[in-house]
């Protein structure tokens, strides 16, 4: 059970899986406040919850998705790049990852 | 034509029938607000932006349009506010965050656009907790808001800008979100009226999402007949959100004048007593509840004792499946495509660095531990076991509603607080809660009332204190007619704070 984890440690690995930098003053504060809500959290343990299906909202007949068909009220791609902090050529430009 | 003071003292109702008779133009009725912004907002700092040439012009158009005789819709120069989690084509969006600043989006949510369509003005976006997640408005990168009727005091969140803005009548109307109490809370700590529908009842196309299976757009208003009308613009299912519902929209404002004027002859009122035994509870909110209750009997309904068996166990389920589907979620804020980015030699390094940079304090805590309990590892213990337990609260208001038509409970446990009263004790913060969260989780419309004050004493002011009502699924007609019949009895939505010519 990763309640054995010292607080540090999970926060730090949880940051790197949320790709979040966290400095150490941050990871000092943060692992006991995550510690003490995943205390709080582990009381669901003691629900008998045997037999119990998971949570569906909705009551559906069909699968929710739309015809493959062109939007009503399409976006203009140039407001869209227009919002994008880096762009060449109207692309995206991302630091090099791939040689 | 009217001074301003008659103006802003017109409910978002009443003020639409006097610009569809001709009485108010919508211009005027712009300038009025647009007055009162300049007035309280130094002291409130409850809009992240202002739109005054733009509004100006929409309500030059509304009135161009009645002149000319064309049909005019329900909030026709209506001014209005919108939180800043709703998308609005050309006008900036930032959901609270530092992330999205500067962001102009380039397209319009449906929420924006039905309330554009019906007429409205947009005066501007209103202030909030980052992502919608907070319960005081401090949560922000940007200044705190205050209450409008104590300014060293919260006026809620998540919708704290939405709730401080109606309340100071900084805008007629306000649209806010909901998906542990964000609307009730803040309605209940500022003398208001908040709806949360039913999930799927109001479109979530163009509401930044935080939690997917929980969030519900809604409106802040003074009077129950504001928010009918808000609901009755906003309700209908939208192609573009696959869970809106395609229910038909019923006639709300019928339901608030069967409330006023009939009464509630017959209607079953629940009460869980055992959550009442809360500690916690403030002295004075439960004893404001009771006299809720009264009035409710006294309107003509029944009162009913019910039982939540799981409601101990709302809190910690609430903030396992909030917490996993806003991991998710926000894993979208990558410094890329749109909002902040902090470039760095390597994608990852750019990933990190963006979100260290644009997230606040509790988003990191929320996305660490939605990581956390969806890690393979966790899952069956946490996410999983938290979906299940979902099920068995949902299952125990559908018991409860076999013996009553509503459920009432105090909105929150206590009246607001100081600024930075409990910003150190996150899980303190998160039980503020506990009252508005099983609504969100069972997917049922609620309502906060506006229901009495506490006491001033030496060491607080006079503080507004709310009654949440709870309805089945799609039942917000019953929870209008309560309401209303609620609102009939008494002058709690009468009062106005100091700061907008009131006496408190």
């Amino acid at each position: 059970m990763p309640s054995d984890h010292d607080p540090a440690e999970l926060v730090d690995t949880l940051a790197q899986l949320a790709r979040l930098e966290l400095l150490p003053d941050e990871q000092a504060q943060l692992g006991p406040q995550v510690e003490a809500i995943l205390g709080y959290i582990r009381t669901l343990q003691g629900v008998d919850v045997e037999g119990v299906p998971e949570y569906l909202s909705a009551e559906r007949a069909d699968s929710g998705l739309r015809a493959d068909e062109p939007a009503e009220r399409p976006v203009d791609p140039q407001a869209v790049i227009a919002g994008v902090p880096v762009t060449r050529d109207g692309l995206v430009v991302v630091p090099k990852f791939k040689d | 034509m009217g001074t301003s003071e008659e103006i802003l003292s017109l409910s978002a109702r009443a003020l639409a029938a006097a610009v569809h008779a001709g009485g108010v133009s919508a211009v005027e009725a712009t300038r009025a607000y647009l007055e009162q912004i300049t007035a309280t907002e130094p002291i409130l700092r409850a809009y992240r932006c202002t739109l005054p040439d733009r509004a100006l012009a929409q309500a030059a158009a509304v009135d161009a349009a009645r002149q000319a005789g064309e049909a005019l819709g329900p909030l026709a120069g209506v001014p209005i506010g919108l939180k800043d989690i709703f998308v609005t084509e050309g006008v900036e969006t930032t959901c609270g965050s530092a992330i999205l600043s500067g962001w102009t989006p380039p397209y319009q949510g449906t929420q924006a656009r039905r309330c554009a369509e019906a007429g409205a003005v947009l005066l501007g976006k209103l202030a909030m907790d980052e992502f919608g997640m907070g319960s005081s408005n401090e949560n922000t990168p940007f200044e705190a808001v205050r209450n409008p009727w104590a300014p060293a005091y919260v006026p809620g969140g998540s919708s704290g800008g939405t709730a401080a803005a109606v309340a100071a009548r900084s805008c007629a109307l306000g649209l806010g979100s909901d998906t542990g109490g964000s609307i009730r809370q803040p309605a209940s700590l500022c003398n208001l009226v908040g709806l949360k529908p039913t999930y799927g009842r109001v479109s979530r196309h163009g509401m930044i999402a935080f939690a997917s299976s929980l969030d519900q757009a809604g409106p802040l208003t003074r009077e129950v007949g504001d928010a009918a009308l808000a609901l009755s613009v906003l309700a209908g299912h939208d192609p573009h959100d696959a869970t809106s519902l395609t229910a038909p929209v019923p006639d709300y404002l019928a339901a608030v004048e069967l409330g006023a004027r009939v009464g509630l002859g017959g209607l079953r009122v629940g009460v869980d007593r055992h959550a009442m035994q809360l500690e916690g509870l403030d002295p004075q909110v439960r004893a404001r509840f009771e006299d809720g209750l009264a009035i409710l009997v006294g309107a003509g309904a029944t009162l009913a004792e019910v039982e939540l068996p799981h409601f101990d166990h709302a809190v910690a389920t609430y903030y396992v499946l909030c917490t996993a589907e806003a991991s998710s979620n926000l894993a979208r804020y990558d410094g890329i495509r749109y909002g902040l980015r902090r470039e760095r030699a390597s994608l990852r390094e750019t990933y990190e660095a963006t979100r260290h940079d644009g997230f606040g304090a509790e988003v990191k805590r929320r996305i660490l531990l939605g990581t956390f309990v969806l890690r393979a590892d966790s899952y069956a213990d946490y996410y999983g076991r938290a979906m299940k337990v979902r099920t068995l609260i949902a299952r125990d208001y559908a018991a409860a509603f076999e013996r009553c038509d509503v459920l009432a409970s105090p909105t929150s446990p206590v009246p607001g607080w100081r600024l930075g009263a409990k910003l150190d004790d996150p899980l303190a913060m998160y039980l503020s809660d506990v009252f508005t969260i099983g609504a969100n989780l069972a997917g049922l419309p609620a309502m906060s009332i506006p229901a009495g004050f506490s006491d001033a004493s030496g060491e607080h002011p006079a503080l507004p204190i709310g009654l949440q009502l709870i309805g089945p699924r799609l039942g917000e007609a019953t929870l209008l007619r309560v309401a209303a019949a609620h609102e009939a009895a008494t002058a709690w939505h009468r009062e106005r704070p100091l700061l907008a010519g009131g006496a408190r």
